[in-house]
């Protein structure tokens, strides 16, 4: 029913009484794996599929997880009438999150940007030397919004590598936890210019139908 | 010629009411020896070192890799498994550390 006032006239397209909780699931494959569509029928680059030499590694018990993007925004600003329009880039994106899961350390030692684990049982090692600047990575962020019909959401991320220092915080009568964990997608040239950076999906029966 | 056919490693017949002589390919039976190997790819996502306990033998399988490992030691090294103590819940079952190559 429109409003007595406000309603614009003509077509509109308004947004879903609908609402996502909680954080996606973070799982993270090596860059040179090929995206499980690569590219699906319309053309967009998504999904994982592990293998022997590209393992999926599912990143375990996230807390505060958050997206942000990267932008480079410079003003045009004309003296007489000030500013006329802004001129954007976008630089990157990146994942923020708290680790509360570390083992096994295969997945662990890519988060912390360590060496390759060797496992003698009944022990597991990794060094931390020298960063691998070489290691990349394709993020998929899958979230079930509802479970019963299995409607979901993803954000693929091409091409991003782990930055930034981490901290592991130790306090008593609490989970040890990891914080400063940055996973920052840059543009992958390789893919469409527009989908460089990532690609957003959506699943949903009863809605695009 | 039929009766021929059924001996086998003969690599001269004679015909012996023409006296001629048939030249034929030798059969050999080629003895096919038990397989002393089996190749086995790592699906385990770092360096992996195993020892085979029926032969003793030290293996160390880089991440991906495939290796020849004694036959002997094959269905002990089929049985290890590693993982599934997923935190959230997404592949809760342990798989295994080696995959049969074909």
């Amino acid at each position: 029913m429109s409003l007595v006032t406000g309603t614009p006239y003509g077509t509109i397209t308004d947004q879903e009484d609908l609402y996502l909780e909680g954080a996606p699931t973070l799982y993270i494959q090596d860059y040179n794996a090929d995206p499980f569509n690569n590219p699906d029928s319309d053309g967009f680059y998504w999904g994982m599929s592990g293998t022997s030499t590209y393992n999926v590694y599912e990143v375990g018990c996230v807390t505060d997880v958050s997206l942000t993007e990267n932008l480079t925004m410079s003003d045009v600003l004309c003296d007489n009438v000030g500013v006329k329009d802004t001129v954007q880039q976008r630089n990157y994106l990146e994942f923020v999150f708290t680790l509360q899961s570390f083992f096994p350390y295969s997945v662990l030692r890519h988060l912390i940007k360590g060496g390759t684990v060797t496992r003698t049982a009944p022990t597991d090692k990794f060094g931390l030397g020298k960063i691998n600047n070489n290691l990349r990575y394709m993020v998929y962020c899958p979230k079930v919004y509802d479970e019963d019909v299995g409607d979901y959401v993803v954000i693929h991320l091409h091409k991003a590598k782990f930055v930034d220092a981490w901290t592991l915080n130790m306090p008593f009568g609490n989970q040890w936890n990891m914080t400063g964990l940055k996973l920052r997608a840059f543009a992958d040239t390789g893919k469409p210019s527009d989908q460089q950076f990532a690609t957003i999906f959506r699943s949903d029966a009863s809605v695009i139908t | 010629m039929g009766n021929r056919r059924n001996i086998r490693n003969s690599t001269r017949y004679t015909d012996l009411e023409s006296g001629d002589i048939d030249e034929r390919e030798s059969f050999v039976e080629e003895q096919v020896k038990p397989p002393t190997g089996v190749w086995l790819r790592s699906e385990f996502p770092g360096t992996l070192k195993v020892n085979g306990i029926v032969s003793g033998k030290h293996y160390v399988f880089p991440q991906g890799s495939t290796l020849y490992v004694d036959a002997e030691d094959v269905p002990n090294l089929l049985e290890k498994t590693f993982g599934g103590r997923g935190c959230c819940g997404s592949n809760p079952q342990a798989r295994p550390y080696f995959s049969v190559m074909e």
